[in-house]
């Protein structure tokens, strides 16, 4: 389980993050949503320790993340993966290097061609094993998206961070990408926190939903839960409406 | 309690502002020298890489050999050619143009004007490269990987620089040289034969000019990488990367050519000759 206890960050005279607390269950799919600038992507950094709380606790299961240093980070990274909102593929390496990167810094006693294989075994399970020669640079953004995916899950990480996941996806790729979050939570046990704003994913494939505004949390609950709730800000989001109480 | 707004002795401005500067410098000396550790560390105890190493060979040293050739070549035939006028104004002998020119090149010119050709097209290069992973998060995605960037791209070009650069002093410096030999003979109807001569370097200027390519080749990678791995936001944070690299390495080169020199004079009581 992820759990954030009363996490406070301020970037400048900005306060970002103000005492966000709620738990992220084992197994679940569970979606961070607000307005863009809410603090959604900060608050899943937090996490892997690339963001520093100014206040308060996160916790991956028994250890807490925000207290460990950076060489202790990289236990806590082996175990939860970070997609990130770009691909953030390396330039400079094929898709398929890119996604054997992982696998030969943590060895585990494997050959060189053992690698290759499990990294092209892993771009197959996103669709992309065809291209696994290819440069990031010619790749579409949904092409590379797919891949960081693929990299991402190399290390059979227990936790998956996803952030915008979906977004600048076409339909029918955003619908894989939400399959795919399913897959890796139903058959494989791996627990998903995915921030986002695309409500047909929210609805779609979210156990549980956690909204921020203004830095706080404004209403933890199942999708239905939100459907039929009568906060006006939660009611504007997710019916998607230019007026309402939500700042532009 | 009164709302006039507090007006602040210029002089306590002032301090301030110095203060805040030095408390700057001193961070970024500190955490550069960071690196610089980190990077030593990585070369014992990392992984090795000998396809990174030469890519980066390739990168630093093969791309940059044409552009400090020709710099050097110029300025082979424009430090012969003031000499030569100046030495004339005191005596018409010339005879010891050919050998104070190579003395000159091999303590200081060659590896000093190399490596600051080195910093604006190398440095430059590395801390735009790194800035851009730093700000679209690819460092980030390397830690993800258990990588660490000092390791997966600062070791491959902190090594590369060094060898490199001795390579290119020695090159440019050649060419520094063969082009001062040629303005010799066309400015001052100097021969050849007159002009080369080896007898005033020593080995305290074949050392000094060893310790400085050494120094240049460390320092040019690491503050350009840091200066990279530091940038934070978009594009302008990139850019001000790039800028902050070419003057940090720049000064550098300076300031450990008037170190190293110093330090030879004081050891070895002045250049022997």
């Amino acid at each position: 389980m992820i759990s954030f206890r009363e996490v406070s960050k301020r970037f400048g005279t900005r306060t970002v993050l103000d005492r966000v607390t709620f738990d992220v269950p084992r197994g679940a799919i569970s979606f961070v949503i607000g307005a863009s600038g809410a603090g959604k992507s900060v608050l899943i950094k937090h996490v892997t320790g690339f963001v520093r709380p100014d206040a308060g606790e996160i916790w991956l299961d028994d250890l807490e993340v925000s207290r460990l240093g950076e060489r202790e980070l990289a236990s806590v990274r082996k175990r939860c993966a970070l997609v990130f909102q770009h691909a953030t593929l390396f330039d400079s390496q094929s898709c398929l290097e890119n996604v054997a990167l992982p696998l030969e810094k943590h060895g585990r006693g494997r050959t060189g061609a053992e690698i290759r294989a499990r990294a092209r075994a892993l771009l197959a399970r996103v669709h992309m094993e065809p291209f696994a020669d290819r440069y990031p640079s010619e790749l579409g953004e949904g092409m590379k998206k797919r891949v960081a995916i693929a990299r991402a899950l190399a290390l059979d990480p227990e936790y998956v961070l996803f952030d915008e996941p979906t977004t600048g996806l076409d339909p029918v790729n955003a619908r894989r990408v939400d399959r795919l979050i399913q897959t890796l939570s139903r058959e494989g046990g791996v627990t998903s926190l995915v921030v986002s704003h695309d409500l047909t994913s929210i609805f779609g494939i979210a156990d549980r939903i956690v909204m921020l505004y203004k830095g706080r949390v404004r209403l933890i609950g199942t999708p239905d839960d939100f459907r039929q709730s009568d906060d006006p800000v939660v009611r504007q989001f997710v019916r998607g409406e230019a007026e309402g109480p939500m700042d532009a | 309690m009164s709302d006039a707004p507090v007006v602040e002795h210029p002089r306590k401005r002032v301090l301030g502002a110095l203060g805040q500067a030095g408390i700057e410098t001193t961070r970024t000396v500190g955490s550069a020298y960071g690196v610089f550790v980190r990077t030593l560390y990585y070369l014992v105890r990392g992984r090795h890489e000998p396809g990174a190493i030469a890519r980066q060979m390739y990168e630093i040293g093969n791309r940059s050999l044409v552009f400090v050739s020709l710099v050097m070549g110029f300025v082979g035939v424009i430090l012969v050619y003031q000499g030569g006028v100046q030495t004339q104004r005191v005596l018409p002998d010339l005879s010891q143009l050919g050998a104070t020119f190579l003395e000159l090149l091999v303590r200081d010119l060659a590896p000093s004007l190399a490596a600051l050709m080195l910093a604006t097209r190398v440095g430059a290069g590395i801390a735009a490269e790194l800035g851009s992973m730093a700000v679209t998060e690819q460092l980030d995605a390397l830690r993800l990987s258990a990588a660490d960037p000092v390791d997966y791209l600062v070791k491959p070009r902190f090594v590369a620089s060094i060898v490199m650069l001795f390579v290119l002093t020695i090159v440019s410096g050649t060419v520094a040289y063969a082009c001062g030999l040629v303005g010799a003979r066309v400015f001052f109807d100097l021969s050849p034969r007159s002009f080369v001569d080896s007898s005033l370097v020593d080995p305290v200027d074949l050392g000094s000019g060893l310790v400085k390519c050494l120094a240049y080749g460390a320092a040019i990678p690491i503050l350009s990488a840091h200066a990279g791995l530091s940038a934070k936001g978009g594009s302008d944070a990139v850019g001000a990367a790039t800028t902050r690299a070419v003057v940090h390495s720049s000064l550098a080169v300076i300031a450990l050519d008037f170190a190293i020199s110093f330090g030879a004079h004081a050891l070895f009581g002045g250049y022997s000759r």
